[in-house]
C-alpha cells in the first residue's frame, strides 16, 4: 500500500490533547468557521491594510495553529480571541515588511530626484550671469508654460497651487495637477542635465 | 460576506494549503495540475460545492496508520466522495514518489516493458503495490 507515502510530512509526536469533539483531519476546517468574527476584529485593528490581505493573514494563522492544536488551552481564552492574535500579529509582520519596502523604495526614489535636481541646479548656478546662462534656459524652457515652471525653480518655488498656475491647469483636478507638475519638471530636468553633459564635453575637448 | 471577499477567502485557502503537504488542499492543488483543472471542475469530481472544497483543502492529510478512518472522517464531514478522494490522494503521492525517485532498471514491470518492444507498456501497480512488486 501506498500508505507508507504518507509518513513523509506526517509528525511522528504523539497527537497531543486537544477538543475531543475535534477529530485530528478537521480541525482548521472547524476553526475555520470563526473567519467573520476573526476578520471583523483585525480588521478594526488595522483599517488601512486590504481586506484581502487579513483574509490570507487568517488562512495562514488558521493553518500555523491547524498543526499544533494543543496550544488552544480552553482554560486561557477563547479559540476566537487566540485566532484574531495569531492573524494579526501576521498582518503586522507583513504590513512592517510591505511599509520598510515602500519606504525604502520612496526614499530611493527621492535620492534620485533629489541627485538629478542637483545636478540640474548645479548648470544653472555656475553659469551664473554669463550670457550662456541666458541660452541655456531657453534651451531648457521652450514654451511660456516651461519658461514660468523655471523661473519658479530657479526660485526654489515648490507650491502646488503656483506650479499649477504656471503650468495652467489650476482647472485639472488635483491628482491631475500633480501628474502634469510632475510630467514637467522631469522634462525640464532631462534637458538641464543634457545642457550640462554637453557643456561638460566641450570644455573636456581640445 | 458578499461574493467578491467570499471569492478571496477561499483563493487565500486554496493558495495557503497548496504550499504544505499536511493539507488536503497541497494533494488537490497537485491533482488540478495533473489533471488541468480548475477549482469548479475538482469540486465536481469529489462531487461537493465550492464551499465544501474549501473545507476539504483545510483538512489534515490523512495518516498513513489511519488512511481509511481519517478519509471516512473527512468525507463524511465535507460531503466530498470517499472514491474519489483517496483516488486523488493516492495518484498524487505515487506521482511525487515517482518524481523524487525514478524508476530504475532493477523495476520489475519497466524491464518486462522495455524487453517487448512491439506491446504497450503494462500500466503501473494498483493502489497495494510496489512497482518493484511486479
Amino acid at each position: 500500500m501506498t500508505a507508507a507515502l504518507f509518513i513523509r510530512w506526517e509528525s511522528l509526536r504523539p497527537i497531543m490533547a486537544l477538543d475531543p469533539s475535534e477529530p485530528w483531519p478537521l480541525i482548521a476546517t472547524e476553526w475555520y468557521a470563526y473567519h467573520e468574527k476573526v476578520v471583523a476584529i483585525v480588521a478594526q485593528q488595522w483599517p488601512t491594510v486590504r481586506r484581502e490581505a487579513v483574509y490570507n493573514a487568517f488562512i495562514d494563522a488558521l493553518l500555523e495553529l491547524g498543526k499544533k492544536p494543543d496550544a488552544f488551552d480552553h482554560t486561557r481564552g477563547n479559540l476566537v480571541t487566540l485566532l484574531a492574535g495569531a492573524t494579526s500579529r501576521l498582518v503586522r509582520e507583513t504590513h512592517r515588511s510591505d511599509s520598510a519596502r515602500e519606504r525604502r523604495e520612496e526614499k530611493k526614489g527621492k535620492a534620485v530626484v533629489a541627485e538629478r535636481d542637483s545636478a540640474a541646479r548645479e548648470i544653472v548656478d555656475v553659469l551664473g550671469d554669463k550670457e550662456l546662462a541666458h541660452l541655456a534656459r531657453a534651451e531648457a524652457a521652450r514654451t511660456a508654460e516651461e519658461r514660468r515652471y523655471l523661473d519658479l525653480w530657479e526660485r526654489r518655488i515648490d507650491d502646488p497651487v503656483q506650479l499649477a498656475q504656471a503650468l495652467s491647469v489650476e482647472h485639472l483636478p488635483e491628482e491631475q495637477q500633480q501628474i502634469e507638475i510632475k510630467r514637467m519638471h522631469k522634462r525640464i530636468m532631462k534637458r538641464l542635465e543634457r545642457i550640462g553633459d554637453r557643456l561638460s564635453a566641450e570644455e573636456g575637448s581640445p | 460576506m458578499n461574493p467578491h471577499d467570499r471569492e478571496s477567502l477561499h483563493a487565500a485557502v486554496f493558495r495557503n494549503t497548496a504550499k504544505d503537504p499536511a493539507w488536503v488542499g497541497y494533494w488537490l492543488a497537485r491533482h488540478q495540475q495533473t489533471e488541468d483543472l480548475d477549482e469548479e471542475q475538482l469540486a465536481g469530481k469529489l462531487g461537493i460545492t465550492m464551499e465544501n472544497l474549501v473545507l476539504v483543502c483545510l483538512c489534515r492529510t490523512p495518516r498513513s496508520d489511519q488512511f481509511r478512518e481519517d478519509l471516512r472522517i473527512i468525507c463524511q464531514r465535507t460531503g466530498a466522495s470517499e472514491e474519489a478522494l483517496a483516488g486523488m490522494l493516492r495518484q498524487e503521492a505515487t506521482l511525487l514518489h515517482w518524481s523524487e525517485k525514478p524508476p530504475t532498471r532493477e523495476t520489475g514491470w519497466l524491464m518486462a516493458a522495455s524487453d517487448r518492444p512491439d506491446e504497450t507498456p503494462e500500466p503501473p501497480p494498483g493502489d497495494d503495490e510496489q512497482p518493484h512488486d511486479k
